[in-house]
C-alpha cells in the first residue's frame, strides 16, 4: 500500500498531432527528466486528438510503463495557461499507486450493477482509501446510476471527484460525439474510469465553485420526477422558465433557448438549503417539461445569473481554497466546464491566469469538462455527492506533511 | 327566589351577552389582523412580483451585454484568426498551399464548420479544399458553373435552404455538401473570377458579419492567388531571360575562345616570322658592319655611308622585331614576369640618368619629382622598359627648351607614375587608338617623327601584367600626361 520513495510528480504535454509514438516520447522525455527515480508508478492522461487510435494506451505502457493508467479524452484540453484543441498531456506519478478499475456501459446499468460490478473490480483492496477520481464517458451524465451506485459502494460522503469530458459542439440539439476513456492498455467508450487513491503520504484536496448568484424570486418545484421537473409554482416549468425571457417557440428560439440554459441555469438549493447547485437544462419536452443533467435535491428553485469577473472570481477561489488546504503542493489537476468557457469568450484567458496567480509555480493540466461529480464544496469528509454543472473544480495534491514517518514505515 | 332566579338569568344573560360580545369583538380584532396579514402578503408579493420584474430587466440588460460582448469576441478571434491566416499565406508561391492552409480551426475561429473551394483549370473545376465535406458525395452534376455564373452577376452569395431566389443552387448545396446556410465569394485573378469559396454552416444563420469575413477570406486568398500568378509570370520571364542570356553568353564565349584561338595563331606567327627575320638580319648587319669597318678591303666613302645607313636601319628593324617579340611574349604569357619588392624612386631616377644624355642634345629639362625610398612590387627590368619608352616618347615629341617631368605619387594601396611633357600633344580621336600595335598619330607621322607604334603597346601590357592601368590626358599644343597606376602588392 505505502511506498518506501517519496511522492514526485511531473505532467508533461505533446501537440504533436501527427505520430502518437512521437507524441508519447516527447511527453516520456520531460516526465523522466523530472522524476528522478526514473519509476513511474500512475499516469493520469488527458488527450484530444484528430483522430482516435486504439494504440494510445499500448503506447504509454510502452514507452513509460506505468503500473497503471486512467484517461479520458475530451475537445479541449488545458495545460499551464493555455486552452488546447489538440494534444496529449501525461501526467506522472511516482510513489503513488491508485487503484485503478473501470465499469463499461454505463448508460445502461442500474445503480446496483454500478455497485455489483465496483465490488468485483476492487475485490475487497478499499480498506485504505483516500479518494477518487473518476473519468467517466458523457454518455452517463442523465444517469444517476452511476453516482448512487459507486456511492453505495464507496461510502456516501466518500470524496469522489467524477469528470465527464465536456461535448465537441455545445449543443443538446447535436448528438454526444464519442468520447474516450483509458483503463490501463485500453481504450474504452461508454465507460467509467474510477482511480482510487490510498497512499498515506498523500495530500490532496479539491475545491468546486460557479460564481453564479441567484435572481429574481425564489420558486417552487411543484411537480417533478428523477431528473424532470415538470411544473414550478403551477406551471409548465418550461412557462416559468421562459417567461424570464420573452422567449418564443420559433425555430429561431430554439438556439437563443439553448444560449439562455447556458447563460441562465437553474439553481436549486441543497436540501438543507446551504447551496445552490447549478442545473442547466437539457432540453424542453412537449409538455413543457424541463430535463435536467443531474437529479433535483429540494422544491426550491432560483434563476441564476453571472458575470465574467463572477466567474473568473470563482476560478480564483476554487484553486486558492484547494492550495491552502494541501502541503507540499505538487500539481493541481483542474476540471473546469465548457459552459464557463463559452461565457467568457475572449476573457476566458483572464481564468487561467486568474489560476496561475492561486497556484503559484506548481503545473496544472486538465480538461475542460461536461460536468462534474463532487461533494457541495470541498473535499471534506461529509455532505453528499452531486453532479455538478457550470463549476470549475481545482484537485491539488501534494505531500503529507507526515509522509516521512510513512517511508520509514 | 325568583327575584334572585330573575337575578341569575339576567347574570347569565349578561354573561353569556358578555362572551358574544368578547367573541364578536375578538372576531372583529382577529378579522383585522387577518386584514392585516394579507395587506403584508399583498405587499410582500407586490415586492417579490417587482423583483420578478427587476430580475426580468436585469436579465434582458445582461443578454444585449452578453450579445455585445460575444459579438466583440467573435470579431476579435476572427480577426485574429485572419491576420493568421494572412501571416501564412505571406510566403505561399504555389497555389496548392494556399488552400492547405485552409484547415478546420481557421473555420471554427471564423465560425463556419464547413468549407469547398474550387478554381477553373483549362475549362474543368477543380477542388482544391474541402474541409467537413464529403468529395465523393460531390457528384458530377454539381453544377459549379452555375454558382460562378451567379457570382459574376451578385458579386456574393448569402444563403440558406430557404433562399428561394436561390433555388438553382441550394438544392444540390443542401443534398452534396449537407450545409443549411452558405456563404458563396469569388475568387478572382486580375478582376477575372476564376473560382469560388463556399463557406457555410450545419445549422448557423449567417448575419453580416459572417458575410464580411467570407469576402475578407476569398479576397485574402484570391490576392495571394494574383501574386503567385504574378510570380509565375515574372519567375517564367527570368527563366527565359536567364536562357537567352546562357545562350548569348555561350556565344560569346565561343567567339572569345575563337578569337583567342587566333590571337594566339597570331602571336605564335609573329614569333616564328620575327624569330626568322632575326637570323638574316643578323647577318646583313654583321656583314654591312665588316663591309664598313674594311675588313674586307677599303671601300668608297660613298659607300661606306651607304653601309653605315644599312646598319642604322638593320638596327632600327632589330629592335622593332625585338618589341614585336616582347609584345607577343607578354600577350600569351610566356614571359615570366618576376615581380618582387623593388625601391620605385630609385628605378625612375635610373630610367632618367638613362635618358638624360639624349634629353641634353636635344636641350630639354628632365625633371624627377618622387618621394625618396618609396618601395612598390614590380618587375623592376619590364617597368623600367616601360617608364623608359614613355620617358623617350616625351623627349622626342616635345620641343627643344621645354620640360619633361616624371612625376611619383604614393597612396594607400597603388601608385601613380605620371610622364608629363610639353609637347606637341594627342588628339581627341587618336586617345583612344595609341595603345594599338602600328598606331601612329597624325602628328607623329606630320612631324616626321620616326616610331614604329609598338612603344606604347608594348608599355600598356607591361601595366597590364602588373595588374595596373595606363591612362593619357593631353591637348593639342598644350603637352600630354601619361599616368601609370600600378598596386602596392
Amino acid at each position: 500500500m505505502g511506498s518506501d520513495r517519496n511522492i514526485q510528480i511531473a505532467a508533461a504535454l505533446s501537440v504533436n498531432r501527427y505520430s502518437l509514438e512521437q507524441a508519447v516520447k516527447e511527453c516520456s522525455v520531460k516526465i523522466k527528466s523530472q522524476i528522478k527515480t526514473g519509476v513511474i508508478d500512475f499516469c493520469l492522461v488527458f488527450f484530444s486528438l484528430p483522430k482516435i487510435s486504439l494504440d494510445l494506451p499500448g503506447e504509454i505502457k510502452r514507452i513509460l510503463n506505468p503500473a497503471s493508467i486512467a484517461g479520458i479524452s475530451s475537445p479541449y484540453l488545458i495545460y499551464n495557461g493555455e486552452i488546447l484543441k489538440y494534444g496529449i498531456i501525461i501526467i506522472g506519478f511516482s510513489g503513488i499507486n491508485p487503484v485503478v478499475y473501470s465499469l463499461t456501459n454505463i448508460d445502461q446499468q442500474t445503480s446496483a450493477e454500478i455497485e455489483e460490478n465496483s465490488r468485483k473490480a476492487l475485490k475487497g483492496v478499499l480498506r485504505h482509501k483516500m479518494f477518487s477520481l473518476m473519468l467517466f464517458s458523457n454518455t452517463a451524465v442523465n444517469n444517476n446510476a452511476l453516482i448512487e451506485g459507486s456511492q453505495r459502494m464507496l461510502g456516501k460522503s466518500f470524496p469522489i471527484l467524477g469528470v465527464s469530458a465536456a461535448r465537441k459542439n455545445f449543443t443538446a440539439l447535436q448528438p454526444l460525439l464519442t468520447n474516450y476513456q483509458i483503463h490501463n492498455s485500453y481504450l474504452l467508450k461508454n465507460s467509467a474510469v474510477n482511480a482510487i487513491f490510498r497512499n498515506p503520504t498523500i495530500d490532496y484536496h479539491y475545491s468546486i465553485r460557479h460564481g453564479f448568484n441567484p435572481i429574481g424570486k425564489t420558486a417552487y418545484i411543484t411537480e417533478k420526477e428523477k431528473n424532470v421537473i415538470k411544473t414550478i409554482n403551477g406551471i409548465p416549468a418550461a412557462s416559468f422558465y421562459l417567461r424570464y425571457f420573452e422567449s418564443n417557440d420559433s425555430p429561431k428560439a430554439a438556439d437563443l433557448r439553448e444560449k439562455l440554459f447556458m447563460l441562465y441555469p437553474l439553481g436549486i438549493e441543497t436540501a438543507d438549503s446551504q447551496k445552490i447547485l447549478i442545473r442547466r437544462p437539457i432540453r424542453i419536452t412537449p409538455d413543457k417539461s424541463l430535463v435536467l443533467s443531474g437529479g433535483i435535491p429540494s422544491d426550491r428553485v432560483r434563476i441564476m445569473i453571472s458575470t465574467r469577473q463572477s466567474l473568473i472570481s470563482a476560478a480564483g477561489e476554487s484553486a486558492e481554497t484547494a492550495m491552502q488546504k494541501v502541503n507540499n503542493p505538487k500539481i493541481a489537476i483542474v476540471f473546469d466546464s465548457v459552459s464557463r468557457f463559452k461565457i467568457l469568450g475572449a476573457e476566458y484567458k483572464k481564468e487561467l491566469l486568474e489560476l496561475k496567480s492561486k497556484l503559484g509555480n506548481i503545473p496544472y493540466a486538465g480538461i475542460l469538462s461536461h460536468c462534474q461529480l463532487a461533494l457541495l464544496e470541498s473535499a471534506e469528509p461529509r455532505g453528499s455527492m452531486y453532479v455538478q454543472e457550470h463549476n470549475i473544480c481545482t484537485l491539488v495534491i501534494g505531500e503529507h506533511k507526515n509522509a516521512r514517518y510513512f517511508f520509514k514505515k | 327566589m325568583p327575584g334572585i332566579f330573575l337575578r341569575s338569568d339576567a347574570i347569565v344573560v349578561l354573561s353569556l351577552g358578555g362572551i358574544i360580545f368578547g367573541l364578536v369583538y375578538f372576531a372583529y380584532k382577529k378579522m383585522g389582523y387577518i386584514e392585516e396579514l394579507k395587506k403584508t402578503n399583498s405587499s410582500l408579493n407586490t415586492k417579490l412580483s417587482e423583483l420578478d420584474a427587476q430580475a426580468k430587466i436585469i436579465i434582458k440588460t445582461d443578454l444585449e451585454l452578453n450579445r455585445t460582448q460575444e459579438e466583440l469576441d467573435k470579431r476579435i478571434t476572427t480577426l485574429l484568426a485572419l491576420q493568421k491566416f494572412s501571416q501564412r499565406l505571406a510566403g505561399v508561391l504555389d497555389k496548392d498551399t494556399v488552400f492547405a492552409n485552409i484547415e478546420e480551426s481557421l473555420l471554427e475561429d471564423l465560425e463556419f464548420s464547413s468549407c469547398l473551394a474550387f478554381l477553373k483549370n483549362n475549362g474543368d473545376i477543380e477542388v482544391k479544399s474541402a474541409i467537413n465535406i464529403r468529395q465523393d458525395f460531390l457528384k458530377e452534376d454539381f453544377d459549379f458553373k452555375k454558382i460562378l455564373d451567379i457570382l459574376e452577376e451578385k458579386n456574393i452569395i448569402v444563403g440558406s435552404i430557404e433562399s428561394k431566389h436561390l433555388l438553382e443552387i441550394t438544392q444540390s448545396i443542401e443534398s452534396q455538401l449537407s450545409l443549411t446556410s452558405f456563404i458563396i465569394a469569388p475568387l478572382k485573378i486580375n478582376e477575372e473570377i476564376k473560382g469560388a469559396l463556399v463557406l457555410g454552416n450545419l445549422s448557423k444563420d449567417l448575419n453580416e458579419g459572417d458575410k464580411e469575413v467570407a469576402e475578407i477570406t476569398a479576397r485574402q486568398i484570391s490576392q495571394t492567388l494574383e501574386n503567385i500568378t504574378m510570380f509565375e509570370k515574372l519567375y517564367q520571364s527570368q527563366r527565359e531571360l536567364e536562357q537567352r542570356i546562357m545562350e548569348r553568353t555561350k556565344e560569346l564565349t565561343n567567339a572569345l575562345n575563337k578569337l583567342e584561338r587566333a590571337n594566339k595563331l597570331k602571336n605564335e606567327f609573329v614569333s616564328a616570322v620575327s624569330h626568322e627575320l632575326r637570323t638574316p638580319l643578323t647577318s646583313i648587319k654583321g656583314y654591312a658592319s665588316l663591309l664598313a669597318n674594311e675588313k674586307f678591303g677599303s671601300v668608297p666613302q660613298k659607300v661606306k655611308t651607304r653601309l653605315e645607313r644599312i646598319n642604322l636601319q638593320a638596327d632600327a628593324l632589330v629592335e622593332l622585331i625585338n618589341n614585336i617579340l616582347d609584345i607577343s611574349r607578354i600577350e600569351s604569357g610566356r614571359t615570366e614576369i618576376n615581380i618582387t619588392k623593388n625601391n620605385l624612386s630609385m628605378s625612375l631616377k635610373e630610367c632618367l640618368d638613362l635618358l638624360t644624355p639624349q634629353a641634353k642634345e636635344k636641350n630639354i629639362n628632365l625633371n624627377l619629382n618622387a618621394p625618396p625610398g618609396l618601395y612598390a612590387n614590380f618587375d623592376k627590368s619590364l617597368i623600367e622598359r616601360a617608364i623608359v619608352n614613355l620617358v623617350n616618347n616625351a623627349i622626342k615629341f616635345t620641343p627643344e627648351g621645354k620640360n619633361v617631368e616624371l612625376i611619383l605619387q604614393d597612396f594607400e594601396d597603388k601608385v601613380k607614375i605620371l610622364i608629363k611633357d610639353q609637347g606637341i600633344g594627342i588628339a581627341e580621336e587618336d586617345k583612344e587608338n595609341i595603345f594599338k600595335e602600328f598606331y601612329r598619330t597624325k602628328q607623329a607621322t606630320n612631324n616626321n617623327i620616326k616610331g614604329t607604334g609598338l612603344g606604347l603597346s608594348l608599355v600598356k601590357n607591361i601595366v597590364k601584367a602588373h595588374k595596373g592601368t595606363i591612362e593619357v590626358e593631353s591637348q593639342i599644343g598644350q603637352g600630354s600626361v601619361f599616368i601609370i597606376t600600378l598596386p602596392k602588392t
